[in-house]
C-alpha cells in the first residue's frame, strides 16, 4: 500500500509534468567560465585531513555528468542520454532496484 | 512544469520490462527506465553502493543548461516526497522566470516571491 502510494506519485508527477505544458520563460544565465585559481607555489598541508574515500556526488551548481544508457521507454527500449533533454527541466531519480517504491 | 523525469537502477532492461508488466502502478510510466547495470553512471552520481551493487534513493534536479540545482540522497528504506520535489521544481522555475527574485523558505507556487540582493551569478548556489 505504501510502495504503492509513492509510486503512484512519482508516476503522477510524470503525469501532472505531461499534462501542464507551461512555457517556460528565461532559465537564468548560463554559468560563466571561471578562470581556475593559480595554484600555490609552496606545497601546504591540507586544510581539512582527507578521510576515507566516499563517492562523489555532483553538488548544486556543478554540472550533470552526461550518460547514454539504455532505457525503458513505453514498451520499447531506447537508448538515451541526459543531452537528448537539453534544453529542458530534468529529475534523475536513482532507486535501489524494480520491484521495491521508487 | 515541462520536467523530463529519468529513472534509473542497476536493473536490467528485461527487469525493467517485467516490472512494467507486472506492476500496475509502474505499468503507465510514460518517463524513461533507465538502466545501468555496470552502476558506472550511478558513480559518476555517487549513489552506487559497493557492498550491494544497488544504488540509493537519489534524486537530482538539473536545469535546462545541464546544471545540478539540487540534490537529495535518501537511505534505501525511506521512500521521497513527490510534493516536496514538485515544490522545488517549481519555485527553481519562478526564480529562473523572476531574475533577482527568491522564493523563500516555505514558498509555495503562487506564493509572493522576495528580492534578493544575491548576485545572479551565483544563482545556482
Amino acid at each position: 500500500m505504501f510502495r504503492r502510494s509513492l509510486l503512484v506519485g512519482l508516476a503522477s508527477v510524470a503525469f501532472a509534468i505531461s499534462a501542464q505544458a507551461e512555457v517556460l520563460g528565461p532559465c537564468g544565465t548560463p554559468d560563466a567560465q571561471t578562470p581556475a585559481p593559480a595554484t600555490p607555489a609552496t606545497a601546504s598541508a591540507p586544510a581539512v585531513a582527507a578521510g576515507p574515500v566516499v563517492a562523489s556526488i555532483p553538488l548544486p551548481g556543478q554540472k550533470a555528468p552526461n550518460f547514454e544508457l539504455q532505457a525503458v521507454v513505453g514498451e520499447e527500449v531506447k537508448t538515451i542520454k541526459l543531452s537528448d533533454y537539453d534544453g529542458k527541466w530534468r529529475v534523475i531519480c536513482f532507486y535501489p532496484a524494480d520491484f521495491t517504491f521508487v | 512544469m515541462d520536467v523530463e523525469v529519468i529513472s534509473v537502477s542497476t536493473d536490467t532492461v528485461f527487469s525493467h520490462l517485467m516490472f512494467k508488466q507486472t506492476s500496475p502502478t509502474v505499468k503507465d510510466v510514460k518517463y524513461p527506465m533507465a538502466s545501468d547495470p555496470s552502476g558506472e553512471v550511478s558513480r559518476a552520481y555517487g549513489v552506487w553502493q559497493p557492498e550491494s551493487g544497488l544504488n540509493k534513493r537519489g534524486r537530482f534536479i538539473v536545469n535546462p543548461e545541464g546544471t545540478v540545482m539540487a540534490v537529495e540522497v535518501l537511505t534505501g528504506p525511506v521512500g521521497r516526497s513527490v510534493d516536496e520535489l514538485i515544490r522545488q521544481i517549481k519555485a527553481m522555475q519562478a526564480v529562473a522566470d523572476n531574475p533577482g527574485m527568491a522564493a523563500p523558505a516555505g514558498w509555495q507556487p503562487g506564493d509572493d516571491m522576495i528580492t534578493t540582493r544575491i548576485p545572479q551569478d551565483v544563482g545556482t548556489y
